[in-house]
């Protein structure tokens, strides 16, 4: 897969979910506690930035997961896309290395 | 359940990356539609393992579910977005057995879907919208 089209998918998908906050807010208030949009959108933000600063794939492994998330403050909905898009970077990663199979 | 969509994550997101390594060519070659589908199905048959979550129980399941099926069926990601979309619409009204609205009493839960299947549908629509 294109990599340049992988982060485009990505910044589309992450655009989505950062317009989608209050409706995600509104619904959460009346079923959660609260905090699922804010905590989403900002989860997409911080990802965005990695992406703009660091490059999509050049990203390294050894990004703590846990300092983005103490960074960001995330609750508990919010670290689990974290944790998505930091597995899928590394999953892209891995398959974008020159030994993998997939190009 | 607080965190529950965490471990979800975690664990789908991992099989899903096995999944792929398990068909790994022996020279490289684009990973196809085809391919992503079948890891994604081996994914979700991983996750099942780990979680009692399925479509029906007003979680992110509701979302996911759909997605990769309609995705298995077309290798049509538009088409599997939207079947996310719809999904996660349907939950509204859903009495929930499992998730966040189980423990959060209150009214009105009839009239909203679930968040996080709603905001799982909203980030597969946008990357499907990506890809295109």
């Amino acid at each position: 897969m294109d990599p340049a089209l992988a982060k485009k998918a990505l910044k589309s998908a992450l655009m989505r979910v950062i317009a989608a906050e209050p409706d995600i807010t509104n619904y959460d208030t009346i079923v959660g506690d609260g905090d699922c949009g804010i905590g989403l959108k900002r989860g997409a933000e911080g990802e965005f930035s990695v992406i703009y600063i660091e490059g999509f794939l050049l990203i390294s492994r050894k990004l703590s997961l846990r300092c983005l998330i103490e960074r960001k403050r995330l609750m508990t909905l919010p670290s689990s896309f974290i944790i998505l898009f930091m597995s899928w970077r590394r999953t892209w990663t891995g398959l974008q290395g020159r030994s993998m199979p997939y190009s | 359940m607080d965190g529950t969509s965490g471990a979800i994550y975690a664990i789908f997101l991992n099989a899903l990356a096995h999944g792929l390594r398990l068909q790994s060519p022996s020279s490289p070659s684009p990973a196809t539609v085809g391919v992503w589908s079948k890891a994604l199905q081996s994914s979700l048959d991983t996750l099942s393992k780990y979680t009692p979550a399925r479509p029906g129980d007003r979680t992110l399941i509701d979302a996911l579910y759909p997605f990769v099926g309609t995705l298995s069926k077309t290798g049509d990601v538009k088409s599997a977005a939207l079947a996310a979309e719809a999904g996660a619409k349907g939950t509204r009204g859903m009495r929930a057995s499992l998730g966040r609205t189980v423990y959060v009493g209150g009214e009105g839960w009839q009239g909203v879907p679930d968040p996080g299947a709603h905001g799982l549908a909203e980030f597969l629509v946008g990357l499907s919208e990506g890809l295109q």
